[in-house]
């Protein structure tokens, strides 16, 4: 199983990055093999607008199954729903210490209310 | 919508109804659950835009025949915009329009502050017709679509999301480009209306009166305004009163403007906000002039920005309790405010010494200024005192 981490560094060290879309970066983690890769989302955090659906797009391409992040947006809410990407909830830590915690189970899933619409 | 009217208002210059009908039979259509790729419903209601006013106007209402030059004939587009919000566009924009109507000028007042029109209350029009503003937006047949993902990638604004096994349209960040439809291989995708606003188009007096109106909710105006300012009828002049602020809606607005009138108001606020419209003007290679609402007498900094920016001050609105009264219960400051109007002829003939030849034609000028002169000719012979414009 492939999970994506919202991160604010490139290196498994770095603290996690509250924000999906706008992101700067994302920590891929294969869970089967220990593989780790790191994808730059700079083109998503400074796209003037839908950095959620296309953050989703990268990750649906990669084949990502679930992402770790603080919040996400409603559009992007409904994109990871549609491509079957679960979503958990992690707030602050390393890229590291949020893969153990959801290896272990400890980590939970994010509701609706995570999603609000800002005005 | 109604049946089609007859052509009661003057506005009304034969293409205006065959238009309606265009808009009303789109409008079956739609409504019938017929795939009818409408853009801007309201195109419709300006035919070819400008291009056609020219012609129009002169096979149905020749103005002069001494006229050669066809591009003589189109209006004079004049924007009333600022940067700050409540400096008065929309009291210069009405009243400045029904005192162009009075001396004899045809004139449209365009309200395209489509998040927050208030021309209407002002301007109170008449027999105004509603017209839906659509804009088109992509719709994906599952069954045809093969998932090659070329939608999603030249969609420049994130709008599609192109699944293993689905694809899907986020309507609300598509800016209708139809980039997809010409992209995908396997023509899955076809163009919907989606509804975004209406543009009302009524008369008030001698003024034509055309309004948008954003549906709430929608983020993006300018496919309003667009469909306001094409479904302006042929005039002498054109006022458009601007939004506030120097986003994307006024940039909409001041495009291919002849001459940006910005209200200003001397604050600190008011200042700040001019100096962004003033740039904002500049960019846009429109000429444009300050008038300023709620004046005193020095203003030293007004003044001086204005002159750094080597801009005229066009005309003073004074800061006055009878012009705030008159607005807050919607009238019109120079019907009730008395000696204002003469404070807009002075701002008119100030613009119009403004005004390039190319953009003003040299009947119109002729025209305006004999009536605004003779106008105060008789106003002072009836008072018995000397005229006061040609003083000044």
């Amino acid at each position: 199983m492939k999970v994506a981490i919202t991160t604010q560094g490139p290196d498994s060290a770095s603290p996690v990055d509250p924000r999906f879309g706008r992101a700067r970066f994302f920590r891929i983690v294969d869970t089967e093999s220990g593989q780790q890769t790191t994808v730059d989302n700079a083109e998503g955090m400074n796209a003037v607008q839908g950095a959620g659906t296309q953050a989703v797009q990268a990750l649906a391409r990669l084949g990502v199954q679930a992402v770790l992040t603080g919040h996400v947006g409603p559009k992007a809410w409904n994109a990871l729903q549609a491509a079957k990407i679960q979503m958990y909830s992690v707030t602050s830590g390393s890229a590291e210490a949020a893969c153990q915690a959801f290896l272990a189970g400890q980590l939970s899933m994010l509701t609706p209310a995570e999603a609000p619409g800002h005005a | 919508m109604g049946p089609a009217r007859s052509d009661k208002g003057q506005w009304v210059r034969g293409w205006g109804l065959a238009a309606e009908e265009g808009v009303a039979a789109e409008a079956k259509a739609v409504k019938a659950g017929v795939g009818v790729a409408v853009e801007v419903s309201a195109a419709a209601v300006g035919a070819a835009g400008r291009k056609e006013k020219t012609s129009g106007r002169q096979t149905l209402q020749p103005k002069s025949s001494l006229v050669e030059n066809q591009d003589a004939l189109l209006a004079v587009r004049l924007a009333i915009a600022s940067g700050k919000g409540g400096t008065g566009k929309t009291t210069i924009a009405t009243n400045l329009a029904m005192r162009l109507a009075h001396h004899g000028q045809e004139v449209v007042y365009v309200d395209c502050d489509v998040e927050a029109p208030n021309g209407h209350l002002f301007l109170k029009p008449d027999e105004v017709r509603e017209y839906p503003v659509n804009r088109l937006v992509p719709q994906v047949s599952q069954e045809r679509c093969q998932h090659c993902g070329d939608c999603g990638r030249i969609c420049r604004y994130n709008a599609i999301l192109c699944l293993a096994e689905r694809t899907l349209i986020y309507d609300e960040l598509c800016h209708s480009c139809g980039g997809c439809v010409r992209v995908c291989p396997t023509r899955a995708i076809t163009e919907i209306p989606h509804f975004v606003g209406v543009v009302r188009i009524g008369i008030a007096g001698k003024v034509q009166f055309v309004s948008g109106t954003l549906k709430v909710s929608e983020a993006s105006s300018p496919p309003v305004i667009r469909a306001a300012l094409q479904a302006m009828p042929p005039s002498d002049w054109v006022i458009l009163d601007a939004p506030p602020g120097a986003a994307c809606s006024v940039v909409e607005t001041l495009r291919d403007c002849d001459y940006v009138l910005l209200v200003s108001e001397p604050t600190p606020f008011g200042l700040h906000d001019l100096q962004i419209a003033l740039e904002l003007a500049k960019t846009l290679a429109v000429p444009c002039g300050v008038v300023v609402n709620r004046a005193y007498s020095s203003m030293a900094e007004l003044r001086e920005l204005c002159g750094q920016a080597q801009v005229p001050v066009l005309g003073e609105i004074p800061d006055d309790l009878a012009i705030a009264r008159a607005y807050s219960r919607g009238q019109r400051i120079i019907d009730v405010v008395p000696g204002l109007h003469r404070t807009f002829d002075h701002l008119l003939l100030r613009l119009l010494e403004e005004l390039q030849p190319n953009v003003l034609p040299f009947r119109t000028r002729q025209d305006l200024e004999q009536a605004i002169y003779a106008n105060d000719r008789m106003e002072a012979t009836n008072l018995n005192e000397p005229g006061r414009l040609m003083a000044t």
